[in-house]
């Protein structure tokens, strides 16, 4: 009878014997493979897949026998929809797919992201973090996002400017690529607005995982007269890097939002950032002179 | 009542009926948010066992938010079959679970029944189903509901164009129309969401839409989604309106955050059936999203689930065309992820169905929740499996004007060929006519092209 232990010594030796096969295989494969790849037709230097994001949707265009192509043109000017990108079957074509999946995790990453750590000390901002632990704590509780930690309390205290006219703040908001995209080209621009209109601006905080209503609690602690938040705005498949400024004369924490003046769409499709800067100046000056914001200065 | 259970020795022990309701909801960020989910699966099951116990009496009897302090608890209250309700008012939740699955209880049986359920019965016996379940039942029961052409009958499945523009242009919203139509789509309607709500532009836009219609003879229903007040004045003043549609919720005070109450609500169904020129009985229609009442602080300590079954209960006092939910539309922190959006948008349907209505849901998510087209294509080929009447796609799935994702446009064709299901026979024969499709249901070869309507 053959016992246990002859049982497990056969099976060891079995298995060590097709090991040793699949490692030799594997082997030959494996020296197949780097053959190919030398050759220079499949060389990996020659091809680069076309980058699938460079044509507006304007532009792109699949069906193949149009009844009316000048007219399906001109039709697709007035809208960013994806229209008349044809189907294989009922299914859309592997192109329009692929181009959905790079805009949608475009639009998925600039909300899961950071901002460029490099990025934000470039631009000297101050940086102040809310009560959020992470990225998925503020998504499911915006709350979070409306707190600062002691911390960043006990920074903004110690960078406050007596008599200031414009506190200027970043958030990330739900778009990182946001800030990334306009912080750059609208920060100068609105600076040099500012300085034109003889109006007194701080140093720029920047906070993480935020939301807008941080500006109250930044505006309540410092008593500018003006706090201008500029917010990375909820991303669409066609716009994942859109900047909102929500401005505000002395905002209050939890204030009714009809108190806030806000400027969408600023971004390079939307309004230019550059553009935004000096109009957001002359916004300030406005505020500045009828001490209100929102609604209200609608009415005056 | 029993508010109590015990699980593997340990005792857990409920306050009262809506704790029980909050606790024994599967898993949802805006519950957590409110502080009103279980804190452990443990507690989730306990809470479920309660209420599968608990008599659909003791429901009935201790409503969501007290019938003196809101109107939606009156009407949903006061449209009860008494005499039904007296029939089943000594069933457990899980007698009524039971009943749904039987053989000899067919979609009539149940609808019967449903007569003397009160909403938050539905959203009781929703929490001890399981997936499988909802599919099972909801498919049971067909509800038919007639505007310009009749959706909800067994085998048919419509849907729903949306050819929204960020700036109202007629063009864009024309191109985006035209598109829908050379897929196949625009059964369920055409419907606008609008960027201004004036009566002006309302009115200007419902007689474009009419316009197009009569042109090219198209069966179907149209609708834009401005305010019901927008729409009334618009209405009086002589526009082309099918139907009324508003935005609904789940308790008075979330419904007055919307600008809406009861006695406008009459006011618009009355108006509407005298003036609304489809010709059908069902003029009305609403949305809904879960997360809705808990964004304007007005969910008054009660679970999502419970509040959507709540805004079903409302809507049914107006016999609606139908009704669709926006699950994955008001954002990650009500509805998480595609876990949640998949449980969401099957509960949904079958608490609309048992609301004697036909019921939507608009798969769909946004961008800042952990989910992708995958899942909202799995959801739709369960909920097209459910029997569920009405969809909604856009080119591709995008709306470009309100930022989020649906199904698309190609998906529909595939979902009906998937699920064998059908097209309204007035708007298949149309697309026949146009040979978009062939006379067996299939794309031609001009399907996709959207230029045909350039003549």
């Amino acid at each position: 009878m053959i016992n246990e232990a002859t049982i497990k010594d056969t099976i060891r030796d079995i298995i060590k014997n097709v090991i040793q096969e699949e490692l030799a295989e594997a082997g030959t494969g494996s020296v197949k493979n780097q053959l190919k790849v030398s050759s220079p037709e499949n060389s990996v230097e020659y091809g680069c897949v076309e980058d699938v994001t460079v044509a507006t949707m304007q532009e792109t265009f699949y069906v193949p026998n149009p009844y009316d192509r000048d007219g399906y043109m001109k039709m697709k000017e007035f809208t960013s929809g994806r229209l008349g990108i044809w189907r294989a079957g009922p299914r859309p074509l592997t192109k329009a797919y692929m181009r959905f999946l790079a805009d949608h995790s475009a639009a998925q990453n600039a909300v899961w992201s950071d901002v460029d750590a490099a990025l934000v000390d470039d631009l000297g901002f101050i940086k102040l973090a809310t009560i959020a632990a992470d990225k998925a704590e503020y998504i499911k509780n915006p709350n979070t996002g409306k707190k600062l930690t002691d911390d960043a309390v006990e920074i903004v205290k110690k960078n406050i400017v007596k008599n200031l006219n414009v506190q200027i703040v970043f958030v990330d908001g739900l778009s990182s690529r946001a800030i990334e995209k306009n912080a750059a080209d609208f920060l100068p621009a609105l600076q040099q607005g500012l300085k034109s209109l003889g109006i007194t601006f701080s140093t720029p905080f920047f906070v993480t995982n935020g939301r807008v209503a941080i500006g109250d609690e930044i505006g309540e602690i410092t008593d500018a007269d003006v706090v201008a938040v500029f917010c990375g705005e909820r991303p669409g498949l066609n716009s994942t890097g859109s900047m909102g400024a929500y401005i505000t004369y002395k905002p209050t924490m939890g204030m009714e939002e009809a108190r806030r003046t806000v400027i969408s769409n600023i971004h390079e499709l939307g309004t230019a950032p550059v553009e935004a800067g000096a109009q957001i100046a002359e916004l300030c000056q406005t505020m500045l002179k009828h001490k209100m914001s929102g609604v209200d200065l609608k009415l005056v | 009542m029993k508010l109590k259970t015990v699980l593997f020795g340990r005792t857990y022990q409920f306050k009262n009926v809506n704790e029980v309701q909050a606790k024994a909801s599967e898993q949802k960020s805006g519950d957590q948010l409110a502080g009103l989910a279980a804190t452990s699966t443990e507690e989730r099951a306990a809470a479920k066992i309660v209420l599968a116990d608990m008599l659909l009496s003791d429901i009935r009897n201790n409503p969501a938010v007290p019938y003196e302090l809101d109107d939606v608890t009156r009407v949903i209250q006061d449209q009860v079959n008494e005499a039904v309700y007296n029939e089943i008012k000594n069933w457990t939740v899980g007698d009524l679970r039971d009943f749904m699955m039987l053989y000899t209880s067919t979609g009539p049986i149940i609808q019967r029944i449903a007569t003397g359920l009160t909403a938050e019965m539905i959203a009781a016996v929703t929490k001890i189903m399981s997936n499988m379940d909802l599919i099972y039942a909801a498919k049971k029961i067909d509800n038919v509901a007639t505007c310009v052409t009749t959706i909800g009958q067994r085998g048919i499945a419509a849907n729903r164009a949306l050819p929204n523009h960020q700036t109202d242009d007629i063009d864009g919203i024309f191109a985006e129309l035209y598109e829908a139509l050379a897929y196949g789509v625009g059964d369920a309607m055409l419907g606008l969401n609008p960027v201004q709500d004036t009566v002006e532009s309302t009115s200007f836009l419902l007689q474009k839409l009419y316009d197009f219609r009569m042109k090219w003879e198209i069966p179907t229903q149209s609708c834009v989604l401005a305010h019901i007040t927008t729409q009334m004045a618009a209405l009086t003043k002589g526009a082309p309106l099918d139907m009324i549609f508003q935005s609904i919720a789940g308790t008075q005070k979330a419904n007055e955050s919307f600008g809406v109450t009861t006695t406008m609500l009459d006011d618009a169904y009355d108006l509407g059936k005298r003036e609304c020129i489809s010709g059908g009985k069902n003029i009305m229609y609403f949305e809904t999203g879960e997360g809705s009442e808990l964004s304007c602080d007005a969910h008054m300590g009660v679970d999502m689930l419970t509040l959507e079954a709540r805004t079903y209960g409302y809507a049914k006092r107006y016999d609606p065309f139908y009704v669709m939910s926006v699950v994955g539309f008001i954002g990650p922190e009500y509805i998480y992820d595609s876990v949640q959006q998949l449980r969401a948008g099957l509960e949904e349907h079958f608490m609309g169905t048992l609301s004697l209505f036909p019921m939507g849901v608009d798969v769909c998510y946004t961008n800042h929740m952990p989910a992708s087209q995958n899942d909202s294509e799995n959801l739709a080929l369960l909920l097209a499996h459910a029997g569920m009447p009405a969809f909604v796609t856009a080119p591709m799935g995008d709306d470009i004007m309100l930022n989020y994702q649906l199904l698309g446009n190609h998906d529909w064709q595939t979902l009906l060929e998937l699920s064998g299901l059908k097209r309204v026979p007035e708007f298949e024969k149309w697309l026949q006519k146009m040979e978009i499709l062939d006379e067996y249901g299939m794309l031609t070869e001009k399907a996709g092209d959207a230029s045909i309507f350039l003549k």
